[in-house]
């Protein structure tokens, strides 16, 4: 049991390795990679279900990365992706408004090389599995008021880690784009109303096959990682396209928007007897 | 160094639907040629009753767009354009056709303004009295001959489960049942649901709906059956009148429909209104908002309703009957519940 404590108690001392670079990973240690990001910007999102004009407005993001690299084989890269968000945002006329919001989660493996191409630069493919649950509420109207989002996917990811230094500090400019390309979506007929498919029960196709060609939603995220004292400050861009067309209905969501937030590496070490 | 030969296909692939075109709808520019284009485009494609209204009323839509577009001028003032607007959205003869703008309300009114009323507050109020009593949306009483009056205004007007079993527990030892629906131009299905489960035992079809499925005029998903359960209240066990009149419409149209299929129950007034389309809301490049007839409810024939329902039995408000203070419609409906007993 004592063993047990003490175990805990040196793995905690030798955790928290606070570094940009993620470095390569020696024999038994576990490298974990979180990044935290805050994001505004602009989005630009069309149901027709509910409006055929597009409407604009202020979007907050939230958005956590996790990156880990497997014991047992550092080429293997565990990854998860949450991302929150809220909108509100208006029609071109300025009259109306509605908001928006939306939770995605996406987890997956994928296969990193290391300096591939040029040196420090780290390159990942991955496959991601996921979901989206979310809303979209239009204050004006009637029978027709609100959508849900209701998505489930398997996605492909390619991401690039580019390390370089300026005045003795070490930074990383990270890529990651997240392609979705099969999965499934709850989506109304066209005209169909939530009163009949759940008051009546009147089901029909409201469960939808999506690919890549009608569900072409790329979501790219370029950081860059500055080191601060101890810490990692990480800035960047996101460009997140959400569309589908399907039922006779489309929907876009276009969203652009400067992240900021903070970074960190993780390593965690185990004894060389431990298993 | 080995490198990873796949990846270049692999990127290729994932570059390959950047060729693929944005998911957009046609927009519209905010002038008035262009919010013409927008409603007369949102009515061609999401308007349930073309077809209909082509066999019935000879409606062409189309024509009316050929008809309309020579109205619009670049140089033309907002009231013009609604004005034009809503002379062409008149076309359809729809009460859930509405265009809002700040200024007003574009509205077809015609199915209950070009027809007597058949009922007046004054009257009503007679019947009811200042001592009758209120269950959320319904008022009620029972009459000096022991018939029970329920008079339910509006449907938008919510009423419970509890409200309904304490009605009907009260109005339990009356002869028979007047329930006066004239002038409610209706507010929430759920509403008007609930009170004509109140008025069966079994379970009865009553009707058939369906919604679009696509932007052609005939594309319509396959009729679903609508049955009314009974309630598991208290429901009412003896005859009832339903007082209906032109102004009955939309949800007050549903009850109408449902009610009229109920054993022991007989209708009594004018045509309804009608309105048997669920309305949408939409909207036109310059913010001003759009409702429209979506997807539409037939009778248990599978006939439409959207012109209304015929009475049982046709009656309307006699002038000297109301000099006199009397409903022609309620004392009818009297005479008619003491026959039944």
């Amino acid at each position: 049991m004592k063993k047990g404590y003490s175990f805990i108690a040196k793995a905690l001392c030798l955790v928290l390795l606070f570094s940009p670079l993620r470095g390569r990973a020696e024999e038994g240690m576990r490298q974990t990679t979180h990044a935290t990001l805050f994001g505004l910007g602009r989005v630009n999102h069309l149901d027709t279900y509910l409006s055929p004009l597009e409407y604009k407005g202020p979007q907050a993001t939230f958005l956590h990365r996790t990156d880990r690299l497997l014991r047992r084989n550092p080429n293997i890269l565990y990854q998860t992706w949450t991302q929150g968000e809220f909108s509100y945002a208006h029609n071109p006329a300025g009259n109306v408004h509605d908001i928006g919001g939306a939770l995605h989660y996406d987890m997956g493996w994928g296969r990193i090389w290391k300096n591939l191409l040029l040196p420090n630069l780290d390159v990942s493919v991955s496959g991601l599995a996921g979901g989206t649950f979310g809303f979209l509420y239009n204050e004006r109207n009637g029978n027709n008021p609100a959508q849900a989002r209701a998505q489930l996917r398997l996605s492909a990811a390619l991401g690039g880690d580019y390390r370089f230094r300026i005045r003795r500090q070490t930074l990383t400019l990270r890529y990651q784009l997240h392609l979705p390309l099969l999965g499934m979506a709850f989506l109304p007929r066209y005209g169909q109303s939530y009163y009949h498919l759940f008051v009546q029960g009147q089901r029909d196709h409201n469960l939808v096959c999506t690919h890549v060609a009608d569900a072409f939603s790329p979501c790219q995220l370029l950081t860059l990682d500055i080191p601060v004292r101890r810490s990692v400050l990480t800035v960047g861009y996101l460009s997140d396209i959400r569309q589908l067309q399907a039922n006779g209905l489309k929907q876009h969501q276009y969203v652009r928007s400067f992240v900021v937030g903070y970074t960190r590496s993780l390593s965690i070490v185990r004894r060389k007897n431990e298993k | 160094m080995r490198r990873p030969i796949f990846l270049l296909p692999l990127l290729l692939l994932l570059l390959l639907p950047l060729a693929t075109s944005c998911v957009r709808e046609d927009t519209f520019d905010n002038t008035p040629e262009g919010n013409f284009e927008a409603l007369w485009k949102i009515i061609d494609e999401h308007y349930c009753f073309l077809d209909y209204k082509a066999e019935a009323i000879g409606l062409d839509w189309n024509e009316v767009h050929t008809r309309y577009r020579q109205r619009i001028s670049p140089s033309m003032s907002n009231v013009q354009l609604q004005e034009v607007l809503t002379d062409m959205l008149s076309e359809l003869r729809d009460g859930h056709v509405n265009l809002y703008t700040s200024a007003d309300v574009s509205r077809y009114w015609h199915w209950h303004e070009d027809y007597p009323r058949n009922w007046t507050q004054e009257l009503r109020d007679r019947y009811l009295g200042t001592d009758y009593k209120i269950a959320a949306g319904i008022s009620y009483r029972i009459l000096e001959d022991n018939i029970g009056l329920i008079v339910y205004e509006s449907f938008s007007s919510g009423v419970g489960e509890g409200n309904l079993d304490d009605v009907m527990y009260y109005l339990r030892s009356c002869d028979g049942l007047i329930v006066d629906v004239r002038g409610n131009t209706g507010g929430q299905l759920t509403y008007a649901e609930r009170l004509s489960q109140r008025l069966t035992n079994d379970r009865l079809l009553v009707g058939y709906s369906q919604y679009k499925t696509g932007r052609g005029h005939g594309d319509f998903s396959t009729p679903k059956a609508e049955y009314l359960q009974p309630s598991t209240g208290v429901r009412w066990q003896k005859s009832v009148v339903v007082l209906q009149n032109r102004e009955c419409y939309s949800a007050c149209n549903i009850f109408l429909r449902n009610a009229r299929v109920c054993p022991r129950v007989t209708t009594l007034g004018d045509r309804s209104g009608g309105g048997s389309g669920m309305p949408f809301s939409s909207e036109l490049p310059n913010g001003w908002a759009v409702r429209f007839s979506a997807s539409p409810s037939f009778d248990k024939d599978m006939q439409q309703i959207e012109f209304g329902i015929e009475p049982d039995i046709v009656c309307s408000l006699s002038a000297s009957d109301a000099l006199k203070g009397t409903d022609t419609l309620i004392e009818e409906a009297r005479r008619l519940l003491k026959d039944y007993k």
